[in-house]
């Protein structure tokens, strides 16, 4: 043994840091890689006296077992499920079964061949370390003893459970479902089409993340319909208000900057100056919460400079006059500036060169809703479009989001309850933003109990006859997402059985008795749609499941499977299927006209991209409002509740000292992603960013450890000191670290913002308008 | 070929191989006990010298003093906390989770055991979803080594009824020093260290974890004994 052909190679890199093994000391990678080379191997095949070798687990090995060509990559097709404006095409290469990169899609040119850095870091989360492998019981929620249970057993043991309070209730309403965005994939719509094949549940119903601004859309529209994104290169002048695309929205940069390089002025108005403010021409922080405000002062100039588009508001709008008449009536430039913050000669200024350059659009953020106030303000911001001629254009518009491109069969959803199911009696509304069996359930003598998704931990405090017994919860993770986590733990405690989805161990995982591993977008056939650009990707299984992970609805199956095993027509879900055949079930001809394809395998091609008439949503101006105008006044609105006009609506009353911000970070999607260890690498623990004033005025330092502390409970972290937040504020953004117990929903209540009932089932959530204060620790 | 009676290998290493494979692929408390009842057998039979005169004395705890189903549904709470989840557990019992640049599962040191498997003519179950180098794995493909090398070495040509492959000795002997020495010697030491120094280890999972290194230290120190220059003077190198 030489020393030149020794048995270790080069020594393996002790590289940076993150380069290491799970002890943080340096791996030795490189040292084995030789193996290949290795004579032995061919010696030990060629020997052919093998047979007889004493292995109890590893199996004879067939010849086919390796479909993989060493020296190729086959390649597939997926799509990014997260809750993320840009819902990216992928494309993956594998080898020996192996996810080894992705890359984003060429094809479609809003992906344009570059994903996020979140999106890059998808093979860190299949092959995680940290994965959940198996279905496992604990025994005694929070003890941290957990048991590895087969499927079979972990299926019988919930099919026992649902039929024992079936049996005890004499209807399955005790069975609750918590579900929102963590998966976006259709057929994970498959997890309601399972409540519903068992008969009428209670479902956590709404959105905590749009609401608001979707009701304001269809109060003005009739409908929550923008843009295609890529003409935003045709604005000549962009106004980004409540939205962070630098971070959140990375591929529509481009779009932005296109519109700059032709000529466009970038405005951003966001409290905290973003890397998105930083990236533009001018950067208003306003008062948080004075959205509104801003935008009404900014109509009442361009009312007075005579600005108006009159052909829109006389032939294509109701209620323009009396629009007109209340921001004569009740607003100033100097009031919108006393709100604001925001000097009256740059509102001025502003309004003028938004109402003069053609075409102008506003990309009204998600952010800027989420507010008591929220749906008010978007109206208003919808108002200044409107009135100044922008709606229906190519590069115009108020852009908020859109469904135009989900018209999906929503197979895996719609399910059957089993014959002679009883339910809840009384209203229902929509389950949230995606519910397509809406209209269909007015007519059922029972319907599911829906629950504010909002309120969750005040919900399954309250709800009664029955109450909520077993809560089934995929796609989401309340105890990171749902507001007042010391009430939502208590909440917790009432519940019988918590049964979790899941493919990390997250605070919700730890408050469940049972967890199942769930797929990751790799492992499963799916078809996604964006509620913001119009490409349509379809998700290829690219490898098998690791571990003993199943999709949603194989899930439902085996669900299924044991239910009826026990209580024959206890479920109607099918029980056996497959992935790839559900997915082919979700399209229609519809959906192949819209993307202009024949046939879904077309896709296999890459992303398609929907015809649409024009690039501009109500390019022909006809609305679905009531009065098929843009309502400036909407009647409709006024009948739920809210005020007939875009009207400026008070925020939120501070209940401690400073307002408590928790926006998305740069390196997560909510709870998603922040675990993985090249975020970790970014984003190795929470921080509180403060103003330097403030931190002045609490004696403060950069990177003291603090309290920050309101009524709903606390949080200990360090501190940053920076001049991109406002003066008032504490900003924290909201994550997930697998090592810390930091949860920004111990500050967050579950006010609600003023709209979202109408087309989501229940309000929004105001989680900007949180107030705290803080302390040195 | 079934007819060629191999013979078993080492038995304190086939013994001890056996017991830690079972223990680490134990799904229940009730694997837990059998295996680490086989592995204190083991210990008895053969007790727990060092197989290599200089190495330090290896100690493991004891037996279990108490053998109650509580006591070991604890042993497979443990386990889990240690090497199976739902948490992030703090000694993966992956390979590629030592070994590779950044830990993951299904790196390069995956497909390096599994292409000894194939070379076997084995295959993990459900190959692609299931990592092929879990350490139980890794210990079955030991066991497997051990028995071809002891075949290999025991085994005259002129007796086998066929024509024994005349490299296959070689061939066994360095596959398995690969294997224990040079593979499992790059992350098993680590991840043993790890699993110990974590609280609340209990006695039986302890044991198995001071057992597994003795027996890979022992195992490569073999080798390396047998690999010195003055024992292979008038052999040539192996080309590799």
């Amino acid at each position: 043994m030489s020393k030149t052909t020794g048995p270790t190679g080069p020594t393996g890199p002790t590289g940076p840091t993150g380069l290491n093994g799970p002890d943080g000391t340096p791996s030795r990678g490189g040292a084995s890689r030789s193996l290949s080379r290795r004579s032995f191997l061919k010696g030990l095949i060629a020997s052919g006296a093998l047979a007889t070798l004493p292995c109890s687990l590893l199996m004879p090995r067939s010849a086919s077992a390796a479909p993989f060509s060493k020296s190729d990559f086959q390649i597939f097709r997926n799509a990014c499920p997260r809750n993320c404006y840009d819902t990216c095409s992928i494309v993956t290469y594998v080898r020996d079964g192996v996810v080894k990169f992705v890359e984003g899609a060429p094809e479609s040119t809003y992906t344009a061949g570059g994903l996020c850095v979140k999106g890059y870091s998808y093979p860190r989360r299949v092959y995680s370390p940290d994965r959940i492998k198996y279905p496992m019981v604990q025994d005694g929620r929070g003890s941290g003893n957990w048991r590895r249970v087969s499927w079979d057993e972990a299926m019988e043991r919930i099919a026992r459970k649902l039929l024992e309070i079936k049996e005890r209730d004499g209807n399955l309403l005790g069975l609750a479902l918590t579900k929102y965005s963590g998966n976006f994939g259709i057929t994970n719509y498959g997890v309601e089409g399972m409540m519903s094949s068992l008969g009428y549940t209670t479902r956590l119903v709404g959105t905590p993340c749009w609401p608001a601004g979707i009701d304001a859309q269809n109060y003005d529209l009739g409908d929550m319909w923008c843009n295609d994104p890529e003409d935003m290169e045709k604005s000549r002048y962009v106004i980004i208000w409540g939205a962070n695309p630098a971070w959140c929205s990375v591929h529509s940069m481009k779009y932005v900057y296109a519109a700059r390089d032709r000529g466009a002025k970038i405005v951003v108005i966001d409290p905290v100056l973003t890397q998105t403010s930083a990236k533009g021409d001018v950067a208003w922080q306003p008062e948080t919460g004075s959205d509104g405000a801003l935008a009404l002062g900014m109509a009442r100039h361009v009312l007075d400079l005579g600005l108006v588009d009159r052909d829109f508001v006389t032939s294509n709008a109701v209620g323009f006059e009396e629009f007109a008449a209340y921001l004569r009536q009740n607003v100033t430039v100097e009031w919108a500036a006393e709100k604001s913050g925001i000097p009256a000669d740059e509102i001025r200024r502003v309004a003028e060169e938004f109402a003069t350059a053609k075409p102008a659009t506003i990309w009204i953020g998600y952010g800027m809703q989420r507010h008591v106030n929220g749906g008010a303000a978007v109206r208003a911001i919808d108002a200044l479009v409107a009135m100044t001629g922008n709606v229906g254009k190519v590069g115009g518009g108020a852009r908020y989001g859109h469904l135009q491109t989900w018209g999906f069969n929503y197979h895996a959803m719609i399910q059957k309850a089993p014959a002679g199911s009883t339910g809840f009696v009384g209203k229902a509304g929509p389950k949230g933003e995606f519910d397509v069996t809406a209209g269909a359930a007015a007519a059922a003598a029972y319907t599911d109990r829906a629950l504010n998704i909002n309120k969750t931990a005040q919900e399954l405090l309250d709800a009664q006859n029955p109450p909520v017994r077993v809560l089934w919860s995929s796609c989401k993770n309340p105890f990171a997402q749902d507001f007042d986590r010391n009430k939502l733990e208590k909440a917790f405690n009432k519940l019988e059985m918590v049964v979790s989805v899941e493919q990390f161990f997250t605070e919700t995982v730890r408050h469940s008795d049972i967890v199942l591993p769930v797929t990751t977008l790799f492992e499963e056939w799916t078809v996604n749609a964006s509620y913001w650009h119009y490409w349509v990707s379809l998700n290829e299984q690219a490898i098998a499941p690791m571990h003993e992970a199943k999709s949603n609805i194989e899930i439902a199956a085996l669900l299924s499977k044991h239910m009826n095993r026990l209580s024959p027509g206890s479920c109607t879900y099918p029980q056996d299927i497959d992935t790839r055949e559900w997915m082919e079930k979700e399209f229609n001809k519809g959906v192949y006209e819209l993307l202009g394809i024949s046939h879904w395998q077309d896709l296999r091609k890459g992303p398609a991209k929907a015809k649409m008439p024009s690039s501009a949503s109500w390019s022909d101006r006809k609305f679905k409002t009531p009065s098929g105008k843009y309502e400036f006044r909407s009647d409709l609105c006024a009948s739920h509740g809210h005020k007939a006009l875009p009207e400026y609506k008070e925020g939120r009353k501070p209940y401690a000292p400073y307002r408590l911000l928790t926006p998305h970070s740069k390196f997560a999607i909510h709870s998603q992603f922040a675990n993985l260890d090249w975020m970790e690498e970014f984003q190795k623990e929470p921080f509180v960013y403060l103003n330097p004033a403030l931190a002045k005025a609490k004696g403060i330092a950069d990177l003291d450890t603090v309290r920050v502390f309101n009524p709903s409970g606390e949080v200990k972290l360090r501190a940053k000191i920076t001049n991109t937040v406002p003066g008032d504020c504490l900003l924290m953004y909201e994550a997930w670290f697998r090592k810390l117990d930091f949860n920004v929903q111990n500050l967050v209540d579950d006010e609600s913002a003023d709209m979202g009932a109408y087309k989501t089932g229940a309000p929004g959530v105001a989680i900007h308008d949180q107030f705290a204060d803080v302390a040195r620790a | 070929m079934d007819h060629i009676s191999l013979t078993p290998g080492t038995p304190r290493d086939a013994c001890l191989l056996r017991a830690l494979r079972d223990l680490f692929s134990a799904r229940s408390a009730r694997d837990i006990r059998a295996a680490s009842l086989a592995l204190d057998a083991c210990r008895t039979r053969f007790g727990c010298s060092r197989a290599v005169r200089g190495t330090p004395p290896c100690a493991p705890p004891g037996a279990d003093s108490i053998d109650s189903p509580g006591h070991w549904r604890d042993a497979e709470y443990a386990f889990n906390r240690l090497f199976v989840g739902p948490m992030a557990v703090p000694a993966p019992p992956y390979a590629s989770a030592w070994l590779e640049r950044e830990p993951r599962l299904m790196g390069e040191s995956t497909m390096d055991v599994r292409n000894l498997y194939h070379a076997l003519g084995y295959a993990v179950p459900d190959e692609g979803a299931t990592p092929d180098d879990h350490l139980s794995f890794e210990l079955d493909a030991a066991l497997a080594l051990l028995t071809l090398r002891e075949a290999a070495d025991t085994l005259p040509p002129s007796s086998a009824p066929e024509p024994f492959p005349p490299a296959l000795a070689s061939d066994a002997q360095e596959a398995w020093r690969w294997l224990v020495a040079e593979h499992m010697g790059a992350w098993v030491p680590r991840f043993v260290q790890h699993a110990l120094a974590e609280p609340d280890v209990p006695p039986a999972i302890a044991r198995a974890l001071a057992m597994l290194l003795c027996w890979q230290e022992d195992a490569a120190a073999a080798c390396a004994h047998r690999h010195t220059p003055s024992a292979n003077a008038d052999t040539p190198t192996p080309s590799l």
